[in-house]
């Protein structure tokens, strides 16, 4: 696509760079890393608040010992997560990837539609669900939702009812019930990456479909041959994004944990974090290592 | 070449059209329903609210819970308008530095060399595996040391440098053709100018998008736990405070959340033909 000797103007060691990144990164050095850095040190200690402030005592590796093998606690609660998450994260994917092209297609009132879209954008997910969330915890959630087709909570029972008439079916279909009113939440983490797949559509070059149109391909392979492959850079920043942004929200039953412990057993709560922010780290990395030489570029 | 328009509506069916919406239309009222329960939630009355399974519906829609919460702010020692300035100032003030530092930083990221660029960039995306709560009290500490506590600054500086919008941006400058960088710097053009009358231009969009999240969450924050003053609290947190007072006052909370939705909104319409619109085109052509 590209002519390969084009040539580069833009020279190898150009210092003009650090002079745009440099605000940012004092920025981030002062009021990010240095935290961050802090807390690796602390969990490497043991902290108490003394008179002068925070007294620190090594404890060496004690706190990531416990967490390993004295706290069955923790790892369980990972390896629930690791698999709630990556059922979790695929449906927000196909999700977002779908409504992404259905909202790139021109139709009347695309543009609501988008808006609509856009909602998790405008508005912090976490404080809108957590009034409708708060409806009588989550568990309940599911009654929420049926009284919500129903339109009138005395009907419930009456899905119920429905539902057991399935008899030996009626378990698959409840947890399909209990799967569809995870899509609020499903939803409204989508939002971002629903713009990210939208914008990474547009980048696809309108002649590419002109001239599959032109060969006579279908819309289906036009899919495949064409929009899925130029995608899939947008797929690889949006599963990493998915993932980071999974695992880092505040509902997230690890994070509650860690800032429960916080208050009480700060170095401990630090070793976990770094444990946790490794755990995710290398599934971060598996998965890119694993797409990344799978994504095609238009280059 | 010229650029052609498919002009001609792809060989859809009506019924396939039709399904389109009807999938649209159930998914936005998916996407709507929450947003639309924290509106119905502020307009029901105190015997409506409590009710289990909670309804989708008001029976005696009343206006009671928003002058609650007007009572209840006129009874205030600050002036709801000084909490007002304090969330516009600091929101954008922040906004408008943080995104533009983001955007300068994400440039050379994504197109230029310079020492050190990609061990800086691992270090930089490694900080996105860190939760808020991990570092808040070495956080805490800094900000102390550095006397921010109590200013504004405490509000501003830590949202000024954003890992993740400049993520995002540097994701899309990278879909920018070198040729065109290339071409601006023959026409005799500097580093700022390409930043600025090139590169940011393309990435408008998206740009605009880090703007209007950047914004909603400056604005969500609130300013619990590093602001002490009463006079420089931001407004979320001093709605709380004001509202935090169990049943009686679930009401005027009610009505505060919903109030609080305004300024983002604000803020996306007023980027949204932005937002909106398709990228703009690379003006290249190989």
């Amino acid at each position: 696509m590209k002519r390969n000797k084009r040539i580069k103007i833009i020279t190898p060691n150009d210092t003009a760079g650090w002079m745009f990144v440099l605000p940012f990164v004092i920025g981030f050095i002062f009021l990010f890393a240095k935290p961050v850095a802090q807390s690796l040190m602390y969990s490497f200690n043991n902290v108490t608040v003394g008179q002068e402030g925070l007294v620190f005592e090594p404890i060496g590796w004690e706190n990531f010992k416990t967490m390993l093998t004295g706290d069955a606690k923790f790892i369980k609660a990972l390896w629930a997560m690791v698999k709630e998450a990556a059922v979790k994260i695929l449906v927000i994917m196909f999700i977002s990837m779908f409504l992404a092209i259905l909202l790139n297609e021109k139709f009347a009132g695309r543009l609501l539609f988008r808006a609509i879209m856009f909602l998790p954008v405008i508005f912090a997910a976490d404080q809108v669900l957590s009034v409708f969330n708060a409806l009588g915890g989550r568990e309940e959630l599911q009654d929420t939702t049926s009284s919500f087709f129903m339109m009138s909570g005395e009907a419930s029972g009456f899905v119920e009812e429905i539902i057991g008439s399935f008899g030996p079916l009626s378990s698959v279909i409840e947890k399909f019930t209990g799967y569809a009113t995870q899509l609020f939440n499903l939803l409204w983490s989508a939002g971002i990456q629903i713009i990210l797949f939208i914008i990474g559509l547009q980048t696809i070059p309108a002649y590419l479909y002109e001239v599959a149109e032109m060969e006579g391909a279908t819309k289906w392979e036009t899919f495949w041959k064409i929009t899925f492959p130029l995608l899939t850079p947008s797929i690889l920043l949006c599963l990493i994004y998915t993932i980071i942004d999974y695992f880092n929200a505040s509902t997230n039953s690890i994070v509650v944990m860690i800032d429960e412990y916080m208050l009480g057993n700060f170095d401990y709560a630090c070793a976990m974090s770094w444990g946790y922010s490794v755990a995710i780290f290398v599934i971060v990395v598996i998965v890119n290592a694993f797409l990344s030489r799978r994504v095609i570029s238009m280059d | 070449m010229k650029r052609i328009r498919i002009k001609k509506q792809l060989n859809r069916s009506h019924t396939g059209n039709f399904l389109v919406l009807l999938m649209l239309v159930v998914v936005g009222c998916f996407m709507g329903l929450p947003l639309y329960y924290n509106i119905i939630q502020s307009f029901k009355p105190v015997e409506e609210r409590f009710i289990f399974p909670p309804r989708f519906y008001v029976v005696n829609p009343t206006g009671a819970n928003y002058s609650q919460l007007f009572t209840l702010v006129s009874d205030l020692t600050v002036p709801f308008s000084r909490y007002l300035f304090n969330s516009v100032f600091v929101s954008i003030v922040s906004t408008g530095i943080g995104v533009m530092i983001g955007a300068m930083a994400a440039y050379p990221f994504a197109k230029k060399k310079f020492p050190g660029k990609n061990m800086l960039w691992r270090l930089i995306m490694l900080t996105l595996l860190f939760s808020g709560g991990v570092t808040a009290l070495p956080a805490y500490i800094v900000k102390a040391k550095l006397g921010l506590i109590n200013t504004y600054w405490v509000l501003i500086l830590p949202s000024l440098a954003s890992t993740l919008h400049m993520f995002l941006l540097r994701q899309f400058m990278l879909q920018i053709p070198d040729s065109l960088l290339d071409a601006a710097k023959l026409d005799g053009a500097n580093d700022f100018r390409i930043f600025y009358n090139v590169v940011l231009p393309n990435v408008k969009p998206a740009f605009m998008t880090v703007v209007v999240l950047s914004f909603q969450n400056v604005w969500n924050n609130g300013s619990a736990g590093v602001i002490f003053r009463e006079d420089l609290k931001l407004l979320p947190t001093a709605l709380s405070q004001i509202t935090a007072g169990g049943i009686a006052r679930s009401g005027a909370s009610a009505a505060a959340a919903v109030l609080l939705m305004i300024p983002p909104i604000v803020a996306f319409v007023l980027n949204q033909s932005k937002m909106l619109q398709t990228m703009a085109h690379s003006g290249i052509k190989d």
